[in-house]
């Protein structure tokens, strides 16, 4: 008989006057793949807290390997909730945040950085060749001397979840793995999950991409509005409406695109970058699929002047060449020898400015919500911020700002009163940042990882928001290394490997989605 | 204003962030007074009441500069040596005949040029604002030690009588023009932060660089200006001082540093950069004021007044910092 490691009874969460969890139920194995996959974001965060930090719980009662953990029953105290884990950790998550220390080497991060280490002299040699042993036992192909800080993504999530077994945990959460690592790197992950979970680990694995999930559970979960609606069996697994296949067709097809430039990079060399070169022309909806996550940094840092690429050059919305600006840069590296290696060409009538992002592009980062989110400042005020940069009166004329809140607060609801920004929903806050450069009225817009740790709701939500875009001819670059949430809205995808562009095809040619299938 | 809309207002001012924090300092400095009030009936008296006014305009134009560089995220440690600056360059320039108001443009153009040093160091050299401003520290205590030959300036002069009234003898209202200067200064920079482009951008700089740099902000020129601000502010402060001593002083500025920290975070400028209001920096400026008088006046020894000055600043940040932590959008962004 399997013996069952967690179970969650009836469990519910209140925080800030909002039911996260009701009357969750649901329950584990020793050895088993749980999948958990959120139609909305609403209680993901918190049932992986409730789970790993054990927080006090409004209703119910959670077993962990069925030893009573937490209780919704007062103490004796009379305070809400009684935890009590008797000091073990629940379960490790291993997700978002990296709890690798960079300074110190892999070794000393998998047996230091744990509950109950007891040595307080380090022998270094015995924990190398601990780590060795280790890793030979697990199929790692790591040095132990290795700092943390030279991992790939994929090693790191390794001696993390490496770690986790070692400190004994029986249960491990996995927390939106598809989009920490691309298709090559989750593939050996999961191979590692599944041959640890052999061994009696069990994983919890949460995610917002249904057809990930069919990847690797033995069973999933569908959760709706913080109650488990439906559990799938593996064979029950297509049975399932992924609201991901509802976005089949692309929504940008009567959207005119112009044979002018918006954005070309031509030979780039920078970092990983090898050879750079496409063009993406105005009014275009372009997918660029970054399989190895070697490129969208570094194209950030160009497009927001936080550095330069090592040769080639990038040009901005065409126009003419700039003879000018050109001449100061060829008088700046004759000058200066040394930097005519590292100084590339801009041959754009609108140069990129060194430091700041050029004018005319909007960048949206990755989770925006938290991101591009600036505290401390009203709603209103974020909304407005960018807008400032061009017109210099904005804070001080009444009547500009009025003009901006009749038109906006249409289109956004109540919340653009908001004093604290974070007081507003999760598509009020993305409302926030699409609007903010809606009103700004970019020539080009580029979105990084735009459908990452978002549910169906926000999907569509964002959908809706980018569309709003390519209506007014705003040509938008998606920077992303999942494509899947993105197959509605790119009319081309370029697919980057390794830092080189292998394949640029159009959506109606057929090619694109055979690339992505 | 109709009650509803007054309570409204003032529900919606206590929300703003900074205004809580503002608050407890004042509750805290409303007691202080009422503590050394009873204990010295000549607290508050008219000449005390002048000395305690008096003493609070140089830390709270240091103050006002340290909470303008404390909200875009870094930090000014070279404070007391632009106060040191400007009071031997200013005395300087007038013992040599110069007219006053020259002097008074030319020092605070050095104070700015410093200041501008500590922001192109900081913002465009990325050196981190505590070394570097520590670095500027040293540089200039050097530069004014080798350039005074380690000497203070003689006795400005009666020809500077003019300079003199103006920055600190002079009153308006029974009370001394140092005192409007630092108000009026104080109200000037409530308005660049409150009512500017640049105000907004300090603010957004210290909460979230990396949005900024995206939305595509200067926010190189906007740390500048915020040290520009801070090194000007500490010449006006080094100028009221020299006023009052008649003479430049190398040492005049010792410790303002510190001065300019304790108003700004007794008031509530928080040290991660992107919260805060000027109104706090007046309440610890006040507060540190009425407490070292105070304290002073009650007969406490000079040992005992540094540990209750220490155990008040403790107390009021601890109460900044469970207060933050009980913030839900601060735990998000962790």
């Amino acid at each position: 008989m399997r013996k069952e490691i967690l179970r969650l009874d009836n469990v519910t969460y209140m925080a800030r006057g909002i039911r996260y969890l009701d009357m969750f139920r649901m329950h584990m194995f020793s050895g088993e793949i749980l999948g958990v996959f959120f139609m909305q974001y609403h209680g993901k965060r918190e049932l992986v807290e409730i789970i790993s930090e054990n927080l006090p719980i409004d209703f119910g009662k959670i077993y962990l390997e069925e030893t009573l953990i937490n209780s919704y029953a007062n103490d004796a105290n009379g305070t809400k909730g009684t935890s009590s884990a008797n000091g073990r950790v629940p379960a490790s998550v291993i997700g978002y945040q990296d709890t690798l220390v960079d300074d110190m080497t892999v070794a000393e991060n998998v047996y230091l950085l744990r509950p109950y280490v007891r040595t307080h002299i380090i022998n270094n040699s015995m924990l190398f060749s601990q780590f060795a042993i280790l890793a030979d036992e697990f199929g790692l192909d790591i040095d132990g001397y290795k700092l943390a800080s030279e991992l790939n993504e994929l090693e790191s999530y390794k001696i993390m979840l490496l770690r986790a077994v070692i400190s004994g945990t029986q249960l491990i959460i996995l927390e939106d793995m598809d989009n920490l690592l691309d298709g090559e790197q989750l593939q050996d992950f999961n191979h590692m999950v599944r041959s640890l979970s052999e061994q009696g680990i069990s994983f919890l694995c949460v995610s917002d991409h249904y057809g990930e999930l069919t990847k690797i559970s033995d069973r999933i979960l569908i959760i709706d509005h913080g109650q488990v609606t439906s559990t799938l069996q593996a064979e029950q697994f297509d049975k399932f409406d992924d609201p991901d296949d509802n976005f089949n067709q692309p929504v940008n097809q009567n959207v005119s695109i112009t044979s002018e430039c918006a954005l070309k990079f031509n030979h780039v060399y920078a970092g990983e970058m090898k050879d750079f070169d496409f063009q993406v022309n105005q009014g275009e909806c372009v997918l660029m699929w970054d399989q190895h996550n070697k490129v969208t940094d570094d194209i950030i840092d160009f497009l927001s002047g936080a550095s330069l690429p090592v040769s080639g050059s990038i040009e901005l919305f065409g126009g003419l060449s700039n003879r000018k600006s050109m001449m100061r840069n060829e008088n700046r590296n004759r000058n200066r020898k040394f930097r005519r290696k590292f100084i590339g060409k801009f041959q754009s009538q609108y140069a990129i400015t060194p430091k700041r992002t050029a004018p005319d592009i909007s960048i949206i980062l990755g989770d925006p919500t938290t991101s591009m989110v600036i505290g401390d400042i009203t709603y209103f005020d974020n909304l407005c911020m960018h807008i400032s940069t061009r017109d210099n009166y904005l804070w001080t004329r009444h009547l500009h700002r009025k003009s901006i809140y009749a038109e906006y607060s249409k289109l956004i609801g109540s919340a653009i009163d908001l004093e604290d920004p974070f007081d507003a929903s999760r598509n009020d806050l993305y409302k926030m940042v699409y609007y903010r450069e809606y009103l700004y009225n970019p020539k080009l817009l580029v979105l990084v990882r735009p459908f990452a740790n978002t549910d169906a709701d926000i999907q569509v939500h964002i959908t809706a928001l980018i569309a709003k875009f390519q209506e007014r001819g705003t040509t938008v670059l998606i920077l992303d290394n999942n494509p899947n949430s993105s197959l509605v809205l790119y009319g081309r995808i370029i697919v980057v490997s390794r830092g080189k562009i292998v394949q640029d095809a159009y959506n109606n040619e057929g090619d694109a989605w055979d690339i992505i299938n | 204003m109709g009650y509803h809309k007054l309570t409204e207002y003032i529900h919606r001012l206590i929300r703003t962030k900074g205004v809580m924090r503002s608050l407890i300092a004042s509750v805290v400095l409303i007691v202080l007074i009422f503590v050394f009030s009873v204990r010295d009936p000549l607290f508050g008296g008219y000449y005390n009441v002048s000395n305690i006014l008096n003493s609070i305009a140089p830390i709270l134009l240091v103050g006002i500069g340290q909470s303008i560089v404390l909200i875009s995220g870094h930090i000014d440690l070279s404070i007391g040596t632009t106060v040191g600056i400007s009071s031997m360059m200013s005395a300087t320039l007038m013992t040599h005949g110069m007219p006053y108001y020259f002097a008074i443009l030319i020092t605070l153009f050095s104070c700015g040029a410093f200041g501008l040093l500590n922001g192109i160091l900081v913002g465009r050299m990325r050196i981190p604002s505590y070394i570097a401003t520590i670095a500027t520290l040293i540089l200039g205590e050097g530069i004014t030690q080798l350039v005074a030959k380690n000497v203070d300036t003689a006795f400005v002069g009666h020809a500077a009588r003019g300079f003199r009234n103006l920055f600190f003898y002079g009153k308006f209202l029974s009370i001394n023009n140092s005192v409007w200067i630092a108000v009026i200064i104080w109200v000037i920079m409530l308005i660049l932060l409150s009512k500017t482009r640049t105000g907004r951008y300090v603010h957004a700089v210290g909460r979230n660089p990396v949005a900024m740099r995206v939305l595509g902000v200067k926010i190189d020129s906007t740390i500048d200006i915020s040290y520009v601000i801070c090194a000007v502010c500490s010449g006006f402060a080094g100028l009221i001082l020299t006023a009052e001593l008649g003479y430049g002083e190398m040492d005049i500025g010792n410790n303002y540093e510190i001065y300019a920290i304790a108003a700004a975070v007794i008031g509530g400028i928080t040290t991660l950069g992107g919260r805060g209001l000027l109104i706090g920096t007046a309440v610890g400026a006040s507060l540190w004021c009425v407490l070292q008088n105070g304290l002073v006046r009650i007969g406490v020894p000079v040992a005992v007044q540094n540990v209750v000055v220490g155990v008040v600043i403790i107390f009021v940040v601890y109460l900044d910092v469970k207060a933050r932590q009980g913030k839900s959008g601060i735990k998000r962004l962790i």
